[in-house]
């Protein structure tokens, strides 16, 4: 008996989580070259392709994608691929915001501590967690958002109410409305509404049909989100100046000062509370990776030495090398390459996956 | 059996986990002044001066005790690294609060000094950054009686915790990164001064970058119709002289507000707008209640001509330290020239400065 509320809970996790995977440097990178239109189109786009998914997956309720593929008989030859690819960009998709999030750990919490280090506590949670039951896995979301949110929306508002926000500089920053929309823009701000594609397993525990009423607050929250996203750092940096940050966004929270606020560097606050978002981030999209790969894998044989070998460890043991690999033999530049094709290459992939699957089985249907 | 192994390796790995990165409060140095100057020795570039804290178990005036480390080099990180050698503790910028450029600074470009402190992730972009005149060392030397930390004055000052007083522009790193990037709007950095009196330190004038060096120098006075016109800074005081007597009007709120019109191409204006809402604090002759109408016109008059003094003098000295330009990029569509019209605009733009101050008392006694 699962109620609704967990499905908006993964919705509002990636609207968090996209400050840590690039989403702001590549739209402020576009600034002059179209970010403004294409987050226009993103924002219908992405919120309902996700409204429209979801009221697909709630009528098979109970039931994740691998499943209703077998149920509404879609090619086998075709299963396999389809949901091989959909993890596989899950599963990259939690590597990036590791890589990400390790980065700005050691650049801004503790530089004095070796990377591998972070990595490796990083790892221990992140595959412990996403290796739980999938209700354990959403419980663990919900008090993870519901200890850092509160503190998190109140910084939010801090930032926007800030005196030294510099309202010119955002203006002259919509002045760019008029441009052709760039595509590296509309893939980034997708992700902002890409949460929705975690119910590919999790609807497995959502025995009942989602109540889409409360869908409204995600269209607000989500032009909020897009909006904040980009005008913040120009007002703190300047229309100008912005471009120059590997992180602009958190750089930009090193910009409000909380006077009598216990720590009146309000920076350490948000990076602190943005350990939780990120890595829960990270074990939600292994863990429906993972799921994926598990129903597309043979049945295991029972063996006598190494049981605790289990294949779902081995496949993320498998991930976890590929995410040490990456820290450890590319530079930073590179992988904020990495994490802009895959938000290259993950838009068309998604939705092309969502429309076909939903494309079948109105066809079928008919 | 599988949970309790899991559990017995990750306690070993933390076996791993060497030395750790954090260093104990009394290993450390806290940096709490900041100062670059230009060198003695003419083959080094910079001559830093760190302020460094030395905490005293109690917190009493006159416990301000520090020291002062110079060094000079070719550039401002090697002058940090060779202080660091010098030091038995590790410096910790953490609270490194106040930025001090020197006079000779300031003369040159300051890109590269600003961006070394930009990139520095422990220095706070919330710090706030000041000329020094004549240099930082000077500044950094003194030792104000009423000190109870040691540095506190400056942060004093500039957090608006102590004094408040529309002499003082307090300027945070970010606001001076975003002014210093930005096209069309010139960085203001407020002067400290070494009082007359060795002890003391006072905020006096203001210096406006241009092309990020030196351009123009306010003086005190013009420094404070600036601040209270741009910040609404309102604890000023104005002095209104009439033929033969004169008073004092205190403001409750001050606020400048502008438009720029170039409707009419042939000659552009900037309508300029100045409310003051204040109480008469001196005069040395009796005013009487009924005349209030009276000095509003005189104040009026009087603020008119001086708010369009200073913007003659910014105009004529090419400096922009109110953002018009700015202003009037966020007000265009035409991105790629609207830059290059306004630079053909401004030199020929006029100023019509409308002030409307109101009287709403006498203070305590009539």
């Amino acid at each position: 008996m699962f109620k609704s509320r967990y499905y908006y809970y993964l919705i509002f996790l990636n609207m968090l989580a996209n400050i840590v995977v690039f989403v702001p440097r590549i739209l402020l990178d576009d600034r002059r070259n179209g970010a403004l239109s294409a987050m226009l189109i993103a924002i219908p786009l992405g919120l309902m392709i996700s409204y429209f998914f979801t009221k697909f997956m709630s009528k098979f309720p109970g039931k994740g994608l691998p499943e209703v593929l077998k149920e509404v008989g879609f090619p086998k030859f075709l299963t396999v691929p389809l949901i091989g690819l959909t993890a596989l960009l899950w599963f990259s998709a939690g590597i990036l915001a590791l890589l990400a999030f390790t980065d700005i750990t050691k650049r801004f919490i503790n530089p004095d501590i070796g990377v591998l280090y972070i990595a490796l506590l990083f790892l221990l949670l992140v595959v412990w967690a996403s290796k739980l039951p999938t209700e354990k896995v959403l419980y663990l979301l919900e008090i993870v958002l519901i200890v850092n949110v509160p503190v998190i929306a109140f910084l939010f508002l801090k930032a926007i109410m800030n005196d030294a926000l510099s309202w010119p500089d955002m203006t002259e920053a919509s002045t760019y409305i008029m441009n052709i929309p760039s595509f590296d823009s509309l893939a980034a701000t997708t992700y902002i509404f890409t949460g929705y594609i975690n119910i590919v397993i999790f609807n497995r525990v959502f025995n009942e049909k989602i109540n889409m009423r409360p869908f409204i607050f995600v269209i607000f929250i989500g032009i909020g989100v897009v909006l904040t996203t980009f005008f913040i750092p120009i007002g703190y940096f300047g229309f100008d100046g912005v471009g120059e940050f590997n992180f602009p966004w958190i750089t930009a929270t090193d910009a409000i000062r909380i006077e009598f606020g216990f720590v009146e560097r309000v920076f350490f606050v948000f990076l602190l509370l943005y350990i939780g978002v990120a890595l829960i981030n990270v074990i939600v999209h292994w863990h429906v990776g993972l799921e994926l790969i598990l129903s597309i894998l043979p049945e295991q044989k029972k063996k006598k030495k190494f049981k605790w070998l289990t294949k779902d460890l081995i496949v993320l043991l498998i991930i976890a090398s590929i995410y040490m690999f990456i820290q450890f033999y590319m530079d930073e530049t590179t992988v904020f390459k990495l994490g802009e094709w895959w938000l290259r290459l993950r838009m068309p992939n998604e939705y092309i996956l969502v429309l076909a699957i939903i494309l079948y089985v109105w066809r079928k249907r008919r | 059996m599988k949970k309790e192994r899991f559990l017995f390796l990750s306690l070993i790995c933390c076996l791993f986990l060497s030395g750790c990165g954090y260093k104990d409060i009394d290993n450390r140095y806290f940096v709490v002044g900041l100062g670059i100057d230009i060198p003695e020795n003419e083959e080094m570039k910079y001559k830093v001066t760190l302020k460094l804290a030395i905490p005293s178990a109690q917190i009493k005036a006159g416990e301000n005790e520090f020291v002062l480390e110079r060094e000079e080099a070719e550039s401002l990180a090697e002058a940090v690294r060779l202080i660091k050698s010098r030091v038995n503790k590790e410096l910790d910028f953490g609270h490194a609060k106040s930025i001090l450029l020197g006079d000779g600074i300031v003369k040159q470009y300051v890109k590269d000094e600003l961006e070394w402190l930009m990139r520095r992730r422990d220095i706070q972009k919330i710090a706030w950054i000041m000329n020094a005149s004549p240099s930082a060392d000077e500044i950094l030397k003194l030792k104000p009686k009423s000190e109870r930390i040691p540095g506190n004055t400056l942060f004093l000052m500039f957090g608006e915790n102590g004094t408040e007083t529309a002499y003082i522009h307090p300027k945070f790193l970010f606001e001076f990164y975003r002014e210093m990037k930005n096209e069309g709007v010139s960085a203001v950095l407020p002067t400290v001064v070494k009082d007359k009196d060795d002890e003391l330190m006072a905020v006096k004038g203001a210096v406006i970058f241009d092309n990020e060096k030196e351009s123009l120098r306010l003086s005190k006075e013009e420094a404070m119709l600036y601040n209270a016109l741009c910040k609404g800074e309102d604890k000023s005081a104005f002095r209104i002289k009439a033929d033969d007597y004169f008073f004092v009007i205190s403001t409750d709120t001050i606020k400048g507000t502008y438009k720029i019109n170039n409707g009419n191409k042939k000659s552009p204006y900037v309508d300029f707008k100045v409310n003051i809402i204040g109480t008469l604090e001196e005069s040395d002759k009796n005013l009487s209640n009924e005349h209030f109408e009276r000095y509003n016109r005189l104040a009026e008059k009087q603020f008119e001509d001086e708010v369009k003094k200073l913007l003659e003098k910014f105009r004529e000295n090419g400096v922009d330290p109110f953002g018009f330009g700015m202003k009037y990029r966020a007000n265009h569509f035409n991105n790629d020239t609207e830059l290059k019209e306004w630079e053909e605009l401004y030199p020929k733009i006029e100023f019509k400065v409308k002030a409307d101050v109101k009287i709403k008392g006498t203070g305590v006694i009539e």
